[in-house]
């Protein structure tokens, strides 16, 4: 990635915040500049208006989201370690989650990140795929034909609209806490293919002591 | 095809075929199809076993185009050391057992789910924002604002890796 001005990265990072928080139909690239204490003719020398600003946010994205999903491809992880990262993929869609809940409408006035989402929605199932394969592999869990790949997209799919079925059901911003959930609701679509009963049972215990 | 045919096929492979006349059945109207069923009463198994055959090459041309997608997502990912992930996993581990940032402390609910330094960020700003509105009715000059309320300043951050070149 090239080296950002001081100015530029402040405003990515304001804008983040305030779309997040706010809600990004929300805010205007006014606003940020409000928020910044500089004029909007400033912020617009650095940033064409507030959909340059999200191509450019989605970007960073794209790249941190993309090392998280490589990792267990590239290195099946250890059992013990899977809720754990489970956890980081949570955390890295509910810090760009102004983009998760609005993901239609981002998409439309910004068609270039069509391709680049979908790309990332094929990484997180090949993602999903290889966490199962590995426990799979090592025998805690089991399945038929199908069902597998089957499941890697049902956890895709989860990743993907967590949040805004959330907002759709409560009407209100998700709460941190909900990160939690998330997590939680992953491994009950896992549990029901875990061989053995009592390993299920010590992983949930595990779990649900930490709650 | 005879009955003892039939017999030998297994469950699964029933199974198989009936799934790739499926996909075979998209290659026709499917009025088309519906129609020849009913005409060829007799030659039901013919008319099956033509759209098992399509079936077959169209899940054959999907399988080519699946890998060629998943090839070309594989090209343009970023190759990553293996440390990184479990460094990232220590560093969560290590939150998640001191119960911070991520709902683990046992309080439920609501807004209180953020870490200490997280919500007295949040309540900083609202102070801010607060003083800011009292300071400006004070003066009572009129000044140019944007459309809606002033925001609440940035407060949250995002989780870094440790090597951000």
């Amino acid at each position: 990635m090239s080296e950002r001005s001081k100015t530029k990265d402040k405003i990515l990072r304001t804008a983040l915040a305030l779309f997040n928080n706010e809600g990004e139909s929300q805010i205007s690239s006014v606003d940020i500049a409000s928020v910044m204490e500089i004029s909007p003719g400033n912020l617009y020398y650095h940033y064409k208006g507030k959909d340059e600003i999200i191509v450019e946010l989605f970007a960073d994205f794209e790249e941190e989201i993309r090392q998280v999903l490589n990792s267990p491809i590239q290195k099946p992880l250890a059992v013990e370690d899977n809720w754990i990262y489970l956890y980081i993929i949570f955390e890295e869609i509910f810090d760009f989650r102004f983009f998760y809940k609005n993901q239609s409408d981002i998409i439309e006035r910004n068609p270039g990140l069509r391709q680049a989402f979908a790309k990332i929605l094929a990484l997180k199932e090949n993602t999903a795929f290889s966490l199962l394969s590995a426990l799979e592999k090592e025998g805690h869990i089991k399945f038929l034909e199908g069902e597998k790949k089957a499941l890697s997209t049902r956890i895709a799919q989860h990743f993907t609209f967590w949040l805004q079925y959330h907002d759709l059901r409560y009407g209100m911003a998700a709460p941190k806490s909900l990160i939690d959930a998330g997590v939680f609701a992953t491994l009950v679509q896992i549990t029901p293919y875990w061989t053995h009963a009592e390993g299920y049972a010590e992983l949930l215990k595990d779990f649900v002591a930490k709650r | 095809m005879s009955d003892d045919e039939k017999k030998k096929r297994s469950s699964t492979e029933t199974a198989r075929r009936i799934w790739l006349a499926g996909i075979g059945a998209y290659g026709r109207a499917f009025t088309e199809a519906q129609g020849a069923l009913k005409e060829v009463t007799g030659k039901s198994s013919e008319v099956f076993d033509d759209l098992v055959q399509k079936g077959e090459m169209i899940e054959k041309v999907v399988e080519h185009k699946g890998r060629e997608l998943l090839d070309k997502t594989k090209v343009v990912d970023i190759e990553v050391p293996a440390l990184e992930i479990d460094e990232r996993i220590k560093r969560m581990r290590a939150r998640l057992s001191m119960g911070v940032s991520v709902g683990m402390s046992g309080t439920k609910g609501e807004g209180q789910s953020a870490s200490v330094t997280e919500r007295l960020d949040a309540i900083e700003s609202k102070i801010e924002t607060l003083s800011e509105r009292l300071d400006a009715l004070e003066s009572s000059a009129p000044k140019a604002s944007p459309k809606k309320t002033k925001p609440a300043k940035a407060t949250t951050r995002r989780t870094k890796k440790p090597s951000a070149s």
